[in-house]
């Protein structure tokens, strides 16, 4: 019977390792397509350097377009934006940018730079767990945080199988238990709070915009944003985005007043607005 | 007008009392039927419009109704020249006259013409559900507005030759037009997009949208609005202008661009009488009050410029040009003009005019290593760009920065140009001009002014790699394949837990493991004594048959297995409610095998078999049971 369980335990920390092998193994295919997004990134470099803004924007833009993206190429975009004097969207791709690579120090430096321009300060949502979890894991990505989650759940996993099959490592792994418990729960909550800001966030990218109680023309205009403003968005409707501000204020705003941080499609350029003649 | 010839009838349900009632019944039923099928009024299809006669640019009311029925769905209409028409709804009636009901549904359409003439609408055909339906043709004229003006002619290129509008887009197009067709490389020139709307009602104007293949286009402006005759039409002008630049040598079109707008129709007032309380209720009362318009949605496209982008030339480029085109101005100055070792001045340039500012760069100044220069920051308005740059002298004794040169194409005149600016004089004193201290202890020290240090500030520079470069929206939590991962995890715990319960049960509590084995040894006693069984061992079988038994109910009822006689099971399974004809089965088990070890006996193979089945059985039973 020992020797069987030693087998099966073998198994299930093969079994556990090879998992987490797979799984970052996955990801890395398509290394042809790269090659060419990273051509285009070249190129968009030197557009930039010439001062061709607009033309490095268009460039980035192509890489999002054939499926790729990367936090160097958001930073990138958000200096193109900058350098447009478009300090919204420069903020917007920053933040796309920090879900990537959070603890790069020209990144902090340039999104505080662009804040301090604003005069705006970084802003978090949610609860204070979330906020406190949010603080905790700044510098981890939502793919880092994932993986130290499953890593903290598989050492949990481990054991208690541990545990199970021996009853003196019962008693001292307990704290471990513990400490990993409460790494879980912190872990989760701070996922959750940078899934939020991925698929809920948004940045105000017009100079000026009207937060309204209702989402049609002529509503009355509860607060109004500044540019660079973040914003989680709660319901779509036509043409309007209901919002919450940090405060915990919340209205309808225009769907070309503000970025969302998760890109559908290209980052986007044009703005077309309404004009009524008659 | 159904082809068919087969209608719509009731099914009847009658009670079933006799069965001559029944079939009786059924007969007049079915002959009523037919009759009633002979009186009911046959489906047809009836193509209506609203007015005959319409001005270009109004819609007209198009109704298909399908009278005798509720039931039939909107058709799609076939593409029909000369028309837009668009589904507004159903309408379904139902009246009853003279003691006989009439049903009727009438799909409504908006037709909206997009050239004079005369046409024909229909017949149409429909299908559904097996029957084609055909209405009757219309005949509908569409004539254009009556609207009279002067004549005029236009001289800023935008004059077209056009003939008295006829169509809809003679009366709402799109013109595209560069400043100029010939320019050279990164050269920013004026766009300009009109929209020509001659006795149209048009809103919600979208920004336009420009093929713009070698070119780099900015964002429009506000655009701005008049009215212009031309060749006696006067039309309102929505004018759209946006700055572009080519990126690269060649000839390319330019264009063509797109508006998307709607349309405003005004929906037409039905016919009632002025002093009818219809007139005063009905909703064109109402309407023509508050306006009653629908809308049309259009996309308006003009055609393509060819435009050839010329090469910058290579001849007398001065060394310091970095790519700056248009027509500028250059002014700099540097203050303060007297500081120490280590104070900072500032270098003030400010580049005005016109041209792509883009392309327009601070000179970069030729400084010795007695400076320290920062970056420069720049500043880009309306028409100008400035710059300021901070430089500190290091050392006493520097009397200038040297002179900036800025060098540019000139596009009016087609040459490169270069503007001087300084040299600067400046007066940089030193720290030998402070006051010393007094030596008290044989150690110097100098008071140096505190200096404030002045930092600049920018953004970081761009990242010369794309990085990591992952499939968009490729985030971990999003693929299956770590939540199967941390499922497997908890389900392989939740093994564990189960077996390792079972196991620590099985070594604690002896009834459970007992009443867990027992079947198991049961079996493998069966099956030895039917080896028994096949070899007609006889002793051995019942010694066998009589282990296996005293064995399976001593772990069963977890009783000691040696000495458990039948008088002991017995009173055992009758408190536990056995059934008497098992009860007898296992006493007559323990008989023959008693008879058998004890006394001879003259059992054949067949008693044998019998005995060894009544066993299975029992411990079948038992087993089902759960006792």
């Amino acid at each position: 019977m020992n020797g069987l369980v030693r087998v099966n335990l073998f198994g299930v920390c093969l079994i556990f390792l090879g998992g987490l092998l797979l799984s970052s193994s996955a990801l890395a295919r398509g290394a042809s397509d790269r090659a060419a997004a990273e051509e285009i990134f070249k190129e968009a470099n030197a557009a930039y350097r010439q001062n061709q803004f607009d033309n490095a924007i268009e460039t980035y833009g192509k890489i999002i377009s054939s499926g790729f993206e990367s936090g160097n190429l958001y930073y990138n975009l958000g200096n193109s934006y900058f350098k447009k004097e478009e300090y919204g969207r420069a903020l917007l791709n920053y933040e796309r940018a920090l879900l990537f690579i959070p603890g790069d120090s020209d990144l902090e430096s340039s999104r505080d730079y662009v804040l301090s321009l604003l005069s705006l300060k970084p802003e978090l949502f949610g609860n204070w767990l979330e906020r406190a979890a949010g603080r905790l894991f700044a510098g981890v990505g939502i793919n880092g945080l994932m993986i130290l989650l499953t890593i903290y759940f598989a050492a949990t996993i481990l054991l208690l199988i541990f545990g199970l099959l021996r009853n003196e490592f019962k008693r001292p792994a307990q704290p471990f238990l513990a400490a990993l418990g409460v790494l879980l729960i912190f872990s989760a909550i701070g996922l959750k709070e940078k899934i939020d800001r991925l698929e809920r966030g948004g940045v105000v990218v017009s100079k000026r915009a009207s937060v309204q109680f209702e989402p049609m023309q002529g509503a009355t205009v509860y607060f109004e944003l500044p540019e660079g403003s973040s914003v989680q968005v709660l319901e779509t409707a036509k043409d309007w985005y209901k919002i919450n501000r940090s405060d915990g204020k919340i209205g309808w705003i225009r769907q070309e007043d503000l970025g969302l941080i998760e890109t559908k499609g290209q980052a986007g350029v044009h703005r077309p607005m309404e004009i009524r003649i008659l | 007008m159904r082809e068919n010839g087969w209608c719509e009838g009731r099914i009847l349900r009658l009670k079933p009392k006799m069965k001559r009632v029944v079939w009786g019944a059924a007969y007049i039923f079915l002959a009523l039927n037919f009759v009633f099928c002979a009186w009911a009024k046959e489906v047809d299809f009836e193509a209506t419009v609203d007015r005959n006669r319409v001005v270009l640019g109004e819609s007209l009311q198009l109704n298909l109704t399908f009278n005798g029925t509720r039931s039939v769905p909107a058709m799609e209409l076939p593409v029909m020249d000369g028309f837009q028409a668009r589904y507004l709804g159903p309408s379904t009636r139902m009246s009853i006259v003279n003691g006989q009901m009439s049903s009727s549904v009438t799909h409504i359409y908006t037709f909206l013409p997009l050239k004079t003439g005369t046409f024909q609408i229909g017949p149409l055909h429909f299908e559904y559900n097996g029957d084609t339906y055909k209405s009757n043709p219309v005949s509908v004229e569409v004539v254009e507005s009556s609207e009279k003006v002067s004549k005029e002619s236009s001289d800023d290129g935008f004059a077209k030759d056009a003939p008295e509008a006829q169509e809809l887009k003679e009366r709402v197009f799109l013109v595209l037009r560069p400043e100029k067709d010939k320019i050279y490389l990164n050269e920013t020139i004026r766009v300009i997009v009109r929209l020509f709307v001659n006795g149209l009602g048009i809103r919600d104007i979208q920004f336009p949208k420009i093929a713009h293949d070698g070119f780099s286009i900015g964002e429009f402006e506000q655009p701005r609005q008049y009215q212009q005759i031309m060749d006696g039409v006067s039309y309102d002008i929505i004018e759209f202008e946006v700055s572009a630049f080519g990126i690269k040598p060649g000839e390319f079109q330019l264009g063509p661009a797109e508006i998307e707008c709607n349309l405003i129709v005004r929906r037409q007032e039905s016919r009632r009488a002025p002093l009818s309380a219809d007139h005063f209720f009905s909703s064109s009362v109402f309407d023509s009050f508050f306006g009653g318009y629908e809308t049309y949605p259009l996309k308006l496209r003009s055609s393509d410029v060819s435009v050839t982008i010329l090469p910058l030339p290579d001849e007398s480029k001065p060394a310091g040009f970095t790519g700056a085109m248009g027509v500028f101005d250059f002014e700099a100055s540097v203050s303060p003009v007297e500081v120490n070792v280590g104070d900072p001045l500032t270098l003030k340039a400010a580049i005005k005019g016109e041209g792509n500012f883009n392309t327009v760069n601070l000179p970069v100044l030729e400084m010795g290593p007695e400076f320290k220069v920062y970056e420069p920051q720049g500043k880009t308005e309306k028409n100008a760009k400035t710059f300021e740059q901070v430089i500190i002298p290091l050392r006493q004794g520097v009397s200038q920065i040297p002179a900036l040169r800025f060098s540019y194409f000139n596009t009016r005149r087609g040459e490169y140009v270069t503007l001087t600016k300084g040299p600067f004089p400046i007066k940089v004193s030193g720290l030998n001009d402070q006051p010393q201290s007094q030596v008290v202890d044989g150690r110097q020290t100098l008071k140096v002014p505190a200096q404030k240090e002045e930092l600049g500030r920018d953004i970081a520079y761009i990242k010369e790699g794309p990085g990591t470069l992952r499939k968009k929206g490729l985030w971990f939590y999003r693929t299956r394949i770590f939540w199967v991962f941390d499922a497997f995890a908890l389900l392989t715990y939740l093994a564990f837990l189960f077996f390792e319960r079972k196991r620590r049960r099985l070594k604690t509590d002896l009834r459970y493991a007992r009443q867990l084995s027992a079947p198991r040894k049961a079996r493998a006693g069966i099956l030895r004594a039917r080896s028994y069984l096949e070899k007609e061992k006889v002793v051995d079988f019942y010694d066998t048959l009589f282990e296996t038994l005293q064995e399976y109910l001593g772990d069963k009822f977890h009783l000691s297995s040696q000495g458990l006689t039948i008088s002991v099971v017995d009173e055992e399974l009758k408190s536990r409610g056995v059934a008497g004809d098992v009860l007898t089965k296992l006493e007559r088990i323990f008989k023959e095998c008693d008879m058998v070890r004890y006394a001879s006996s003259q059992l054949t193979k067949e008693d044998m078999g019998l005995t060894l089945r009544a066993l299975e059985e029992s411990i079948d039973y038992l087993q089902r049971q759960r006792i």
